[in-house]
């Protein structure tokens, strides 16, 4: 099928209302009220009525019966029960795959289906039963059902079956004072076509008392079959001033009796039963205008409109179905105009050209202000002052615009959490800290698939089963923390459980096994933790369906690598597992602190650099015999930047340290470990846009990308985090990645 | 309780006292009727009247009778003014072939 543009917002809602109805159906789980309730409800209904509206009939026939199933547990004929919430939630799922189908006309799993719409014609018998109605009844009405929404596809228009006009007239009060005669308004009907049915409507006349008998209180309900234009019928009473009249024409669309309905001063039910009598609408029709009403007047909160909720009910809700078009319509309009107020929708792909566009202007602000600081003109500083003031509002307004609440993908978990330990026969939590804090979109799209990963590990290898934990003197229900923060620029997820935590030995043992590890390597606990995400790492003694073959974590560490974050893992046996995930706010723009190294720029990070220190001579001798410092009684490991690179190169072998120059030291930190880094200048702040190494340069680490700065120079962003794991690594390690290194970075030299 | 006769035309341009005389033929009293026997001309200001009476007796729980109403009334009523109000067994009503003849 085809996706213009009205389905595209239909899936995004779509999936928006399945997310509400998950969430709710979560809450509904623990505590029932009718709020919650109604927003299930309404959820299932909107997404029946606009996918009626597509023609998506797959799509509203499940949602029907779901939705069915839901009305009755508003009406309390159904008992709201865990096993009923699963059933709910798996039809949840389903129409999400419905919906994700919708591109590729994707039917959906016919067992799937079948099997849902059992489970819930059972709930629903249930309810049956407690109406006194056999299970065979229900039975029936299903079948009714189905022939119902047959004759929807036939009349997806959503039109009344009438064939003939339906004439709402209420006569002015001056009627008779102007010598009109309702009899003889009726014979120039009668003129037109065959009167069908007339009902007089006499509400409106008061009692003998209050009677003024020369006013006319008269109305009628006429239906008319004719084939005359409704002009011509509207012309009969175009001359009694203050009349009421309202002229439908054969099959007018459901809504337009509705409004009628409404738009007449009599009552709403009586008058629907009116439309009845006449044969103006059928049963049918008359409960999709109900319907409406109901819908209009906000699902059951109005007395009256219980009222007709008992009166679907008691006429079998399942003909409910002709409303579509109509209710559809009228829920989608207002659910956008509702949308409307708080969200405008942007396709990401123009928030993309403003982060590109900012971008430029912020390089070109640079270049600008240099320009301008080498003329020194007072009045021109001035205004580029201002200029990069409202740039820098500007960079980050824009940024901004990208970042996601990571809350939403936090709260997706209820759902794994409730199910997988439904299916592992354990009792499990889920808290949530740090919902709002906000991470790039991008990298929030990419971060779902690894945190799940990491969650369903947790669930299945962390937390033991109720039995054991209270065997060990846990609580028995076990708790697994999702916690998001900001630190230094970057953000850090954590999940943590209060499991069994992971056995350094038996990692050990296994890496042996499996050969990722020699025998005699030594490693520390940090590294043996890591371990579980080198490939092929298996430490689950059974492979279970939900985790444990040993291809996961691997890729969830080149993922979150990918995102140029970081995964840590620390473990306590017996106590539980925390797996730390670090990712950077924003993949575009950052602000960076430029150095020279060797007359070449390179950016840092700025929100990793920690400290910038002109070396004492007392240091500068003392690097000269270890690579460290001892800054404020801590050992400072310490990198020699021109070294570093020129032994890249394979130029020096010996460390260079000119003891006269100013030895300036730019001390970084990530994750709770510093690296002073020794560079020639310190340039100063800049705002980079970080702009992706070219493919040829794919296989160098140690850069993030590239910037360009006010100068037109190209300058390289080095990439800390991984250069504190290089330095901070072991002896061998970090020899070894410094000979990784002196190969790639050689081809990186050729651009300097 | 004697009916109240109704004489000569029912029809807008005596409405008014056709109002006053029913309302104070009626009042204190627990029953109306009317005799329409000596009725010539009626229109449809006289039926709402009726119609009037036939609420305020309901409301009041009093009963209210019609005597000898033409046949030409009693059609144009079932004709145009079948209502669940003045008729609730409308759907007998409703069922028959409404007739409109000038009244």
């Amino acid at each position: 099928m085809e996706i213009d543009e009205n389905l595209q917002i239909f899936i995004a809602e779509g999936e928006e209302l399945l997310q509400d109805m998950e969430d709710s159906l979560l809450v509904l789980e623990n505590d029932s009220d009718d709020e919650t309730l109604n927003t299930i409800f309404r959820a299932a209904h909107t997404i029946k009525g606009s996918a009626g509206l597509f023609g998506l009939d797959n799509i509203v026939e499940f949602t029907h019966v779901v939705e069915n199933v839901l009305d009755d547990m508003r009406n309390c004929l159904i008992p709201t029960s865990s096993e009923l919430i699963t059933v709910l939630m798996r039809c949840k799922d389903f129409i999400a795959l419905l919906i994700a189908g919708i591109a590729d006309d994707v039917e959906g799993d016919k067992v799937e289906r079948e099997e849902l719409i059992q489970l819930l014609t059972a709930f629903k018998a249930g309810s049956d039963q407690n109406l006194s109605v056999s299970v065979e009844a229900g039975q029936a009405i299903k079948s009714e059902e189905s022939t119902d929404i047959d004759s929807t596809e036939t009349d997806s228009s959503g039109s009344a079956q009438t064939d003939h006009y339906h004439i709402s007239l209420r006569l002015g009060p001056d009627t008779f004072r102007m010598g009109f005669s309702p009899v003889s308004l009726f014979r120039q009907l009668a003129e037109l076509g065959e009167i069908v049915e007339a009902v007089f409507i006499g509400e409106a006349i008061p009692q003998l008392q209050e009677l003024n008998p020369e006013n006319c209180y008269l109305g009628w309900e006429i239906a008319l079959k004719s084939n005359a234009k409704k002009e011509q019928i509207s012309e009969i009473f175009e001359f009694i001033e203050g009349s009421k009249l309202n002229v439908l024409p054969p099959q007018s669309k459901i809504t337009e009796y509705q409004h009628l309905i409404e738009q007449m001063p009599e009552d709403e039910l009586a008058l629907g039963q009116l439309l009845l009598q006449i044969g103006t609408l059928t049963e049918k029709e008359l409960q999709s205008v109900l319907n409406l009403q109901q819908e209009n007047l906000n699902a059951g909160m109005d007395p009256a409109t219980q009222l007709t909720g008992k009166l679907l009910v008691e006429n079998n809700m399942v003909q409910e179905e002709v409303v579509e078009e109509a209710l559809k319509k009228q829920s989608k309009v207002r659910d956008k105009k509702q949308k409307a107020l708080n969200f405008v929708k942007v396709d990401s792909s123009k928030l993309d050209r403003l982060i590109n566009l900012v971008g430029e202007l912020v390089i070109n602000g640079a270049k600008l202000d240099q320009v301008a600081s080498n003329i020194a003109h007072e009045e021109l500083n001035e205004t580029i002052e201002g200029i990069t003031m409202a740039l820098d509002d500007l960079r980050q307004i824009s940024l901004g615009l990208r970042m996601v609440p990571i809350g939403t993908t936090f709260n997706r978990f209820h759902r794994v959490i409730r199910d997988l330990s439904k299916d592992l026969d354990k009792q499990i939590k889920l808290e949530i800290y740090g919902a709002d804090t906000e991470l790039d979109k991008t990298v929030i799209e990419k971060i779902g698939d690894p945190l799940m990963h990491l969650v369903r590990n947790s669930l299945d290898h962390g937390i033991e089963s109720p039995e054991e934990r209270v065997r060990v003197g846990k609580p028995e229900e076990g708790t697994i923390t999702l916690q998001a923060q900001h630190e230094a620029g970057y953000i850090t997820i954590q999940i943590i459980d209060d499991g069994k935590g992971l056995d350094p030995d038996i990692l050990r043992q296994k890496a042996i096994e499996k050969g990722v590890i020699s025998e005699d390597q030594k490693l520390s606990q940090q590294e043996i933790f890591n371990l579980i995400l080198a490939a092929g790492f298996s430490t689950a003694e059974e492979i279970s369906n939900i985790s444990g073959r040993g291809v996961g974590m691997d890729v969830v560490r080149r993922n979150i690598e990918a995102l140029r974050g970081n995964i840590f893992i620390d473990s306590k046996l017996g106590q539980g597992t925390t797996i730390t995930i670090q990712l950077p706010l924003t993949l575009a723009i950052i602000d960076g602190f430029n150095v020279s190294i060797d007359q070449e720029s390179y950016i840092f990070p700025l929100d990793m650099v920690h400290e910038c220190i002109t070396l004492t001579k007392a240091q500068t001798e003392e690097i000269a015999h270890h690579n460290y410092i001892t800054l404020r009684e801590e050992v400072l490991p310490i990198v020699h930047m021109k070294e570093y690179f020129d032994m890249a190169l394979g130029e020096s072998d010996v460390p260079q340290i000119d003891h006269d120059k100013r030895n300036n030291l730019v001390v970084v930190q990530f994750s709770g470990k510093k690296v002073g880094l020794m560079v020639d200048e310190l340039l100063g702040e800049v705002q980079a846009v970080i702009k992706p190494l070219g493919r040829i340069f794919k296989e160098l680490n140690g850069f993030a990308g590239f910037t360009i700065l006010g100068s037109g120079l190209v300058a390289l962003v080095l990439d800390i985090p991984s250069l504190i794991k290089q330095v901070v690594g072991s002896e061998h390690q970090y020899f070894e990645s410094i000979k990784q290194k002196s190969t790639k970075v050689r081809g990186n030299g050729m651009i300097h | 309780m004697s009916p109240i006769k109704l004489n000569g035309d029912c029809s807008i341009y005596e409405i008014s006292s056709i109002h006053q005389q029913v309302m104070k033929s009626w009042k204190g009293k627990s029953a109306l009727t009317l005799d329409l026997s000596r009725v010539s001309e009626i229109d449809a200001s006289f039926i709402q009247l009726l119609m009037s009476c036939k609420q305020t007796a309901e409301q009041e729980k009093q009963s209210f009778e019609l005597l000898n109403a033409s046949d030409k009334l009693t059609q144009t009523i079932d004709a145009m003014f079948s209502s669940v109000f003045f008729n609730p067994t409308s759907e007998q009503t409703a069922s028959k072939e409404p007739e409109l003849k000038g009244v």
